[in-house]
């Protein structure tokens, strides 16, 4: 599967050097984490609470408040990503496949964190297993990462909720996951489970054209590309509206909860180039 | 209700189709999706709020079946009676004229014309009289009232091409003659020109398209010694420049060919000579094939030309010396009383003499005979008076003669005589035919009339030489295809067939007088044969295709409808077929409706 050729990787290098100069940091190399650690930089104040480190406790707050505050850190420190990557076979379709637009975000995004310094780790989530890369810093493990992602095949059907838990992770980060997100359990008990983890959550929702504006009509008899199970529809124009709807339906649930719980969310059609998927999407989001 | 098409309910093998479509709509098109969870939630909606969903299918089949009868029935044609029950007559007319023999697609112009009559007597309501006429030379009625559609349609296919002259005008009139004892009655007219309708209910179908066509119109030939000079006439028929190459045949060997240019609607006359004078027949032939085959040829006939032989055994009477030199085709031999006769001669004429023993073969003319002879009964000479003809084919054109006899003998007429000339009541003139031998008698001496100074002498005696050896036969040897020939057949002759063209033989009934051969459609030569006795004899006529009626193809198809008054009042009823059909449109897009509201 040759899908990072010479010329992906020409525009992987002018995607970096352009969101480099997006960056408020500019080229400085470590990136400001917005979790708060136990750096010298002052970033806040909070309350006190239950478990909460008791050295931090600011005396000269209490002294003048009378009340427990906490002295807040901005914390330096490198940043743990996890990319999960949804390797089910619902992921081989459209008419530019989706696991084509995920597997270059996913390089591309590495590609950005490893510049940044940061440690990334590529997940592959397919029948309830979880397949981890070895954990990958500095640009010189990028080929490590393309290999990887090149070794990916898209088949069978996948349970992201069953594969996330099976992550063990060791501290803070941020978590993208990209999917298609069909799944009939949802996303929900995901979304809480990495936030519970500490973890910044980035949701990439990849739909193909043909599954947003179906073209179909008729007698059909759909067949599921994971499950192979078989639904005979008349297609008829009422039909064709009622599943628009219902896609829409879907989207918003995703997109609300997501919202809801402070998490990004990112809505992309596989045939969007990848180029104004980073600079429209991803910047919007403020990803970049 | 009647249907006037019924062969559209046809249609109505449909309605198992669009019941197996419905069965066979259990075979759903293949369609892989990423997932069917968004379909299957979908569906679910739907299938919830129409919990008569399997009715729904059934809702489209039934509007889909009432759309296909409405659209049947209305194909069909159908008429609502409210009035009589009375039957339609429908009186067919198909020209099968020489002309129609012309191409017409792939086909000739009358099957095309048959094809569309059988169409058309299939597509009528069942139950309708049919009459079925065909116009060529004559008027036919081939199938009168039959309710049986099956065999008006044989009768129709069993009408044959004719290379005759037709006469429409014959077959309208006999459509209306038959129309008018019908009370609702529609005459369907397949030509392939235009035919005036004007007071009769019904169409004219006119079969035609432009062809290119050339004929040759006639053909005729004289004699110069050994040798025959042929002058063919070619007409262009057609609109645009054409040439062609002619063929003129001498028997079946090919003598001369020509090539000649002609503008549109040019005729031009082209002679060959040198054609050798041996020849039976003669014939022209166009090599081109054009719209048109059957006038591309065109035959005549080289009569006899041997001279007849005659003995005059007279005492130098100038009068009939005269008249044999001035006849043409004669040889005469001249001799006097008594002198012993050993050739054989076509024709005898003994003048105021008569041997003992009369010849056996040849003729017979006999003018004033001696009183003592052994064949005759001759009376005293009597006092002439007002010589008078008697109507008989012989004295045709000698009605006003005005001469006299002076004297002359009275005959007793045998009893195979007729008398064709009188004086005062009394026979002068007779002739007839004993024992196979032509015999003609005057009974007075020609010095003895002012007779043969007046005009009509050379006359009655040509016709009298006519009548007994065949000089100046009239017989028409060329006709045109569809005429009449009389056969010039002896009376001593025991048999006689003719053999056409196409080498059938067709035998002739003896029965006197012999009526004219009147089936000559076929073109090219007919052979009669005839024979007496022991010997055969036969002789040649023609038929040619009739071009200056029959070639000219020029036309083009169109449909001419006759709307007479009268013929409709009786059929009270009206045409349902586009109530049918807007129904038909209704339920159409009431499914459509049903279709796309997903109801």
């Amino acid at each position: 599967m040759k899908i990072f050729d010479s010329d992906f990787l020409k525009k992987l290098e002018a995607i970096a050097i352009k969101s480099r100069m997006l960056m408020t940091e500019g080229a400085g190399g470590n990136r400001k984490s917005r979790s708060k650690g136990s750096s010298v930089e002052f970033s806040d104040f909070r309350e006190y609470s239950d478990g909460d480190d008791f050295r931090r406790i600011d005396w000269n707050a209490y002294g003048r408040f009378d009340k427990l505050f906490i002295k807040l850190f901005m914390e330096e420190r490198e940043a743990f990503i996890n990319v999960f990557i949804d390797c089910s076979k619902s992921m081989d379709f459209g008419s530019v496949k989706k696991w084509d637009t995920g597997l270059k975000l996913s390089a591309i995004i590495t590609y950005l964190a490893l510049g940044n310094m940061d440690r990334v780790c590529i997940n592959m989530m397919k029948d309830g297993a979880l397949r981890p890369s070895q954990p990958m810093t500095g640009r010189a493990s990028f080929d490590r990462c393309i290999k990887f992602l090149e070794s990916i095949e898209f088949s069978g059907s996948t349970d992201i909720n069953k594969c996330i838990k099976l992550k063990e992770f060791h501290s803070r980060g941020i978590s993208i996951i990209v999917s298609d997100f069909f799944t009939p359990e949802g996303v929900e008990e995901t979304i809480k489970y990495l936030l519970f983890k500490k973890q910044e959550i980035i949701l990439i929702h990849i739909l193909a054209n043909e599954e947003i504006n179906p073209f179909m009509e008729g007698q059909i008899k759909l067949v599921d590309s994971e499950t192979g199970n078989l639904r005979d529809v008349a297609v008829t124009p009422a039909v064709l509206k009622k599943y628009q709807q219902e896609v829409e339906k879907f989207i918003n649930n995703i997109k609300e909860f997501a919202n809801k719980m402070g998490v990004t969310y990112i809505q992309v059609s596989s045939e969007q180039s990848i180029e104004k998927i980073i600079f429209e999407e991803f910047t919007k989001a403020g990803i970049i | 209700m009647r249907l006037f098409s019924p062969w559209a309910l046809t249609f109505l093998s449909l309605i198992p189709l669009v019941m197996l479509m419905y069965i066979l709509k259990q075979k759903f098109e293949e369609r892989i999706v990423p997932s069917t969870y968004l379909w299957e939630q979908a569906l679910k909606d739907i299938e919830v709020n129409t919990p008569w969903q399997r009715l729904k299918k059934n809702l489209l089949l039934y509007l889909q079946l009432l759309i296909v009868l409405f659209l049947t029935f209305a194909l069909s044609n159908p008429y609502l009676s409210l009035g009589t029950g009375s039957y339609e007559n429908i009186i067919v007319v198909i020209d099968n004229s020489g002309s129609m023999n012309a191409l017409y697609k792939n086909s000739t112009r009358l099957e095309a014309a048959k094809q569309k009559a059988v169409n058309m007597v299939k597509s009528s309501a069942s139950g309708a009289n049919f009459t079925v006429v065909s116009s060529g030379r004559k008027t036919e009625i081939l199938i009168n009232a039959s309710k049986n559609k099956a065999d008006t349609i044989n009768k129709i296919n069993e009408i044959k091409t004719s290379n005759s002259t037709g006469n429409m005008d014959d077959a309208v009139a006999l459509s209306k003659a038959l129309s008018k004892q019908y009370e609702s009655c529609k005459v369907m007219i397949y030509s392939d020109n235009k035919v005036g309708i004007d007071d009769i209910k019904g169409e004219v179908e006119v079969i035609a398209s432009k062809l290119e066509n050339a004929s040759i119109d006639y053909i005729s030939h004289s004699i110069e010694e050994d040798s025959l000079k042929a002058l063919i006439r070619v007409t262009n028929r057609s609109d645009v420049d054409i040439s062609r190459e002619i063929s003129l045949y001498g028997e079946e060997k090919l003598i001369h060919i020509q090539n000649v240019d002609f503008k549109p609607g040019e005729s031009k006359s082209i002679y060959f000579d040198g054609i050798p004078g041996d020849v039976s027949y003669i014939y022209g032939e166009l090599t081109e094939e054009d719209g048109l085959l059957e006038d591309n040829s065109a035959f005549d006939i080289i009569k006899a030309v041997k001279p007849k032989k005659v003995l005059m055994v007279s005492n130098k009477n100038i009068f009939i010396e005269k008249m044999l030199t001035i006849i043409s085709g004669l040889e005469v031999y001249k001799s006097v009383e008594n002198e012993k006769i050993d050739d054989k001669y076509d024709l005898y004429i003994y003048d105021g003499s008569l041997p003992d023993i009369l010849p056996k073969s040849g003729s017979l003319l006999v003018i004033n005979p001696p009183l003592e002879n052994k064949h005759f009964v001759v009376g005293e000479v009597i006092q002439g008076g007002a010589l008078k003809a008697v109507t008989h084919s012989l004295t045709k054109y000698i009605g006003g003669l005005n001469a006299s006899v002076s004297k002359f003998k009275t005959i007793e007429m045998p009893y195979w005589a007729e008398e064709v000339m009188t004086v005062d009541g009394k026979t002068a003139v007779m002739v007839g035919e004993n024992k196979g031998q032509r015999q003609s008698i005057i009974a007075f001496d020609l010095h003895d009339s002012d007779f043969v100074l007046s005009s009509e002498y050379p006359m009655l005696f040509s016709s009298l030489l006519s009548y007994l050896i065949g000089i100046g036969s009239n017989e028409k040897t060329v006709v045109k295809s569809g005429e009449q020939v009389n056969l010039d057949i002896s009376s001593d002759v025991t048999a006689a067939a003719v053999m056409k063209p196409s080498g059938q033989r067709e035998e002739i009934t003896l029965r006197y007088p012999i009526g004219a051969f009147e089936n000559t459609d076929e073109l090219g030569i007919y052979k009669v044969l005839e024979k007496a006795g022991e010997t055969e004899t036969s002789y040649l006529f023609c038929a040619n295709f009739p071009s200056e009626t029959e070639s000219d193809i020029s036309g083009e198809s169109f449909i001419m409808k006759s709307d007479a008054d009268g013929a409709s009042k009786t059929s009270g009823g009206m045409n349902i077929s586009i109530y049918l059909l807007l129904l038909g449109l209704l339920v159409m897009a009431f499914e459509w409706v049903v279709y796309t509201g997903g109801y």
